[in-house]
């Protein structure tokens, strides 16, 4: 078990987003077992009138956790000090079995949490409410994750130990680790054809308006970009050919461009994926959202790019 | 007109009845902010100090406790390739006990270059020609308040076992802001220290070894365990791992029992904001009916708890800014630092980094912000005809 | 001419199956029509201003049919009628219901708060509104320091900012002397002379003697006679 100011503060928000979701619950279950839009009862608008309140608890949890993702990374990578062998937030990541998870978790909370805010909008602006059950399944599976999300939370900070080493990041991504290995079978080479074909096929199905696709790719576009990122680009950042990391980015020497990067990436699928599930649910367009996507998948591979020209223009050698 | 400026205007026109809240939270984002302020100083400060460290400390241990380690093997240490210097460092607490405080002897080597620059550095017209021709010594001005106290403003008498007491003559005062940690220091030469702190000529406290390549650090760590096997070894990334967990820990400790507090205000906020008054539901009636939405009452009480918040977030950290970093003895070092060394003569380094901020903001404004939703929630469905009757 | 108000069979119900089961709206059918000056007549807790709330979709009726320029308001969720009343009804009340801690101004504009509108434009109405009512000179007086002729001129400036196109008045002129009365009907006339229907809840004579063309609906316990 490990303690400082930082966790503190984090698992209190943490704890606090999961009391609310508790708090709401009852409220959620009520609607969706008693909803009945065209009854006159006093229940009926009761129950409207707390639709009011589960939303507003959501749009209070979103904003909490967008705001805490890179403090919680910052937490990582503070927490790195206090354990022997780690150097940045990979080695505290892989400090137990839980840490991947609860980082997984965090995104696809974040996902279903903007979605729900999207749907509610939209729902907002019909004159019978039509997509209040759909809500409030997605609000189920929200707070089953929270709170699944507060448990590998406590099962990760208990298991920590400040006694045992664990790997850092040369450890885990290195020439050396074979405990990560390419996809199917390409070298790095393959994967930046790969990533950069991705991003073409993103652009035409925007063009041409496939939106299943444009989806589909997107997923992609983020698998091959973790990949990328840590194997490729994130040596030009470093400026190092043996330092590959996902996490080191988001510290202080290399201009936090991290949050950035991930950022962006994190973005562009998030939008994508609402795009198709908000326009599958609803009757609305969502064009705007693929618009948002396709920005911040651009912004995200011309970062990436900009480093290796950046490096070639001041070297005039490519790593 | 938005709603920003709509719930300014409803909080300034009744500010009577929401200067308590304020003043409360704003109580609690001082006490908060001061905590953090010092933890955080004090760990900033205690950095650089490491810095100036030796890269490898060997100890001597005997039933855990610090014991006197033999100096004959800082020449074998000095043969280990990588090795730039090892030597013998000499500190410890000396009890004066007329005045019951603990004061801070420290031996320098005055002949090491190194070790002399430093001292340089603590007081600037040094001459070590004047200062070597008798027993002398260097006071921090908190020692030198103590001494004077009791009318030592020459030369202070060290009470020596077996022996005559030992007059060290005063030559000098260096600035506490030089260094925190020294607040509490005299600083001599090595031998006289040797002598008041009862070690034997062939003995110091520690031995401290300065290695220029960071990464052959654990190597030589390897062959200090052969050299000498019984003794504790601590690397630089070791005091600075011990460090942060102090003040990491006890900051958390504090941490949490300032929440646990904070929530009970919480609660009678809460308890406060949810029961809507007769006029309050009547205001809220006349929005409605004038065609606010539920959303629109809600966006305005969250609007006016967003201002109360951010407004007392940065008075709090204001105020505690003075506070610690302009007025000497803060209560808040002490709980830090204890309070039965000399004086509790302390200013603090500014110091503030993004994460203390952040810190304030996920323990004062969100919790007040969650406890404001239901309330909010609760007076926007207040019923609208209210505003008819 | 339009139906402004269409109502059919509606009824409230408050505490269905309690023993306070109270029936606030028996039956209740009637037409507004477009450009019309109407009256909704009888004592007080006769069901008046419980009909205006619920036309003003405050209330919801527990059955029948409501229309409000064709829209079925009682049906409605809350985000599209608080848009509507907004857009399309103004509303004044008996007690002025002014912010005695906001200025003329300031009051006149809380309408507008939730719309986005720009600044400039939000206070250029809201002055053309107050000189409109002969107030222009009190516009920066907190509300509390008016007397009452003048809360209720300020009032209606505030329910005329969006340029309604039905007014609802409960009792509008009950808490006023004869020559405030005489002025606020004088400023209602004229509305409805350019256009705006209006419909107000009143026990008050003086709206007959004044208001040519009026149309009077009478109300008791609940029901229309």
């Amino acid at each position: 078990m490990i303690f400082s100011k930082s966790l503190v503060a984090f698992l209190f928000v943490e704890g606090t987003i999961g009391l609310l979701f508790i708090f709401s619950f009852y409220f959620a279950y009520m609607i969706l077992t008693r909803w009945n839009f065209n009854s006159p009862s006093k229940l009926q608008y009761t129950l409207e009138k707390r639709d009011y309140f589960v939303s507003l608890i959501l749009y209070f949890a979103l904003t909490s956790k967008v705001i805490l993702l890179p403090f919680f990374i910052n937490l990582l990578n503070s927490l790195s000090e206090k354990l022997p062998g780690a150097m940045c937030a990979a080695g505290v990541v892989s400090a137990n079995e839980y840490g991947q998870i609860l980082l997984i978790l965090k995104v696809v909370i974040i996902f279903v949490s903007g979605t729900w805010l999207i749907l509610n909008a939209k729902d907002k602006l019909e004159v019978n409410l039509p997509y209040i059950k759909s809500r409030y399944y997605l609000y189920l599976a929200l707070f089953f994750l929270i709170i699944l999300e507060l448990f590998v939370e406590y099962l990760y900070f208990t298991n920590i130990s400040t006694e045992e080493v664990v790997l850092c990041c040369s450890a885990i991504y290195g020439a050396n680790s074979g405990g990560l290995t390419l996809p199917l079978g390409l070298d790095i080479v393959g994967i930046l054809y790969l990533f950069y074909a991705t991003w073409v096929l993103l652009f035409l199905t925007y063009i041409k308006k496939y939106w299943f696709i444009n989806t589909a790719a997107n997923i992609m576009y983020l698998v091959l970009s973790f990949y990328a990122l840590t194997y490729f680009f994130s040596t030009y950042v470093y400026e190092l050919p043996t330092h590959k990391c996902p996490y080191c980015l988001f510290q202080k020497e290399y201009h936090y461009i991290g949050y950035l990067l991930w950022g962006s990436l994190i973005g562009g699928s998030f939008y994508a994926i609402a795009g198709l599930v908000v326009s599958k649910l609803t009757r609305f367009k969502t064009d705007y959202l693929y618009r948002n996507s396709l920005v911040l998948d651009t912004i995200f591979i011309l970062v990436c790019t900009l480093y290796v020209v950046a490096y070639y223009l001041k070297n005039g050698v490519f790593l | 007109m938005n709603f920003f400026k709509f719930a300014s205007l409803t909080l300034i026109r009744n500010l009577s009845k929401n200067i308590v809240i304020f003043i409360f939270f704003t109580l609690f984002i001082f006490i908060a902010s001061s905590f953090i302020f010092t933890s955080s100083s004090l760990q900033n400060s205690l950095d650089a100090e490491l810095k100036g460290q030796p890269d490898i400390i060997i100890q001597h241990k005997k039933a855990s406790r610090n014991h006197p380690i033999d100096n004959s093997i800082v020449d074998e240490i000095n043969e280990i390739p990588g090795v730039e210097k090892a030597y013998e460092r000499v500190f410890g607490y000396y009890f004066f006990d007329t005045a019951n405080r603990y004061i801070n002897v420290i031996g320098i080597d005055f002949l090491d270059e190194d070790q002399e620059k430093q001292i340089k550095h603590l007081y600037e017209n040094f001459d070590l020609k004047v200062f070597m021709q008798k027993d002398n010594m260097l006071i921090s001005s908190a020692v030198k308040k103590l001494f004077e106290q009791y009318y030592y403003d020459k030369f202070f008498n060290f009470i020596v076992e077996d022996e005559e007491p030992k007059k060290v003559y005063i030559s000098g005062v260096f600035d506490k802001r030089v260094n925190l940690f020294l607040n509490d220091a005299v600083i001599m030469d090595i031998a006289i220290a040797k002598d008041i702190l009862g070690y034997e000529e062939n003995e110091a406290s520690e031995i401290g070894i300065v290695v220029p390549n960071k990464l052959e650090i654990d190597n030589i760590v390897q062959k200090l365990l052969v050299i000498t096997p019984t003794s504790k070894i601590i690397t630089k990334n070791n005091m600075y791992k011990y460090s942060h967990e102090l003040y990491d820990y006890k900051g958390g400790i504090f941490l949490s029992l300032f929440i646990t507090s904070f929530l009970g205000f919480l609660v009678i906020f809460y308890s406060q904001a949810s029961s809507i008054s007769g006029p309050g539901k009547k205001q809220i009636g006349i929005l409605r009916a004038i065609g606010w939405s539920i959303n629109d009452i809600i966006k305005w009480k969250m609007s006016e708890a967003m201002i109360v918040s951010f407004v007392s977030f940065l008075s709090g950290i204001l105020l505690s800014y003075f506070y610690i970093f302009l007025f000497k003895n803060n209560i808040f070092v002490s709980i830090f630092l204890g309070s039965d060394n000399v004086y509790k003569d302390i200013s603090l380094e500014p110091f503030f980094d993004i994460n203390s901020f952040a810190i304030l903001f996920f323990i004062t404004i969100v919790p007040y912000l969650a406890s404001t939703l239901h309330p909010a929630w609760k007076s926007s469905i207040a019923d609208p005809t209210e505003a008819v009757k | 001419m339009t139906n402004v108000i269409e109502i059919e069979n509606l009824n409230l119900v408050f505490s269905a199956h309690t023993p306070r089961e109270f029936h606030a709206l028996k039956n209740i059918s009637m037409q507004v029509k477009e450009r019309e000056f109407c009256i909704l007549k009888g004592v007080s807790g006769s069901g008046k201003s419980t009909l205006l709330s619920v036309m003003g979709a405050l209330l919801k009726p527990t059955s029948g049919k409501l229309e409000v320029f064709s829209n079925p308001v009682s049906k409605m969720p809350d985000f599209h009628a608080s848009t509507f009343r907004r857009e399309h009804l103004g509303f004044i009340f008996q007690n002025f219901n002014l912010f005695d801690e906001f200025t003329v101004l300031e009051n006149v504009q809380t309408a507008l708060v939730p719309t986005n509108t720009p600044v400039a434009q939000m206070k250029t109405r809201a002055l053309e509104l107050l000189s409109l009512v002969n107030l222009e000179t009190k516009k920066n007086t907190f509300a509390r320091n008016l007397s009452g002729g003048e809360k209720q001129r300020c009032a209606i400036a505030r329910a005329l900012i969006n340029n309604p196109k039905l007014i609802l008045a409960d009792e509008p002129t009950a808490n006023l002397d004869r020559k405030n009365s005489e002025n606020v009907i004088e400023i209602l006339t004229k509305l409805n002379q350019n256009g705006t229907t209006v419909l107000v809840a009143t026990h008050d004579e003086i709206f007959e003697q004044m208001v040519p063309n009026l149309k009077v609906i009478h109300i008791k316990e609940g029901m229309l006679l």
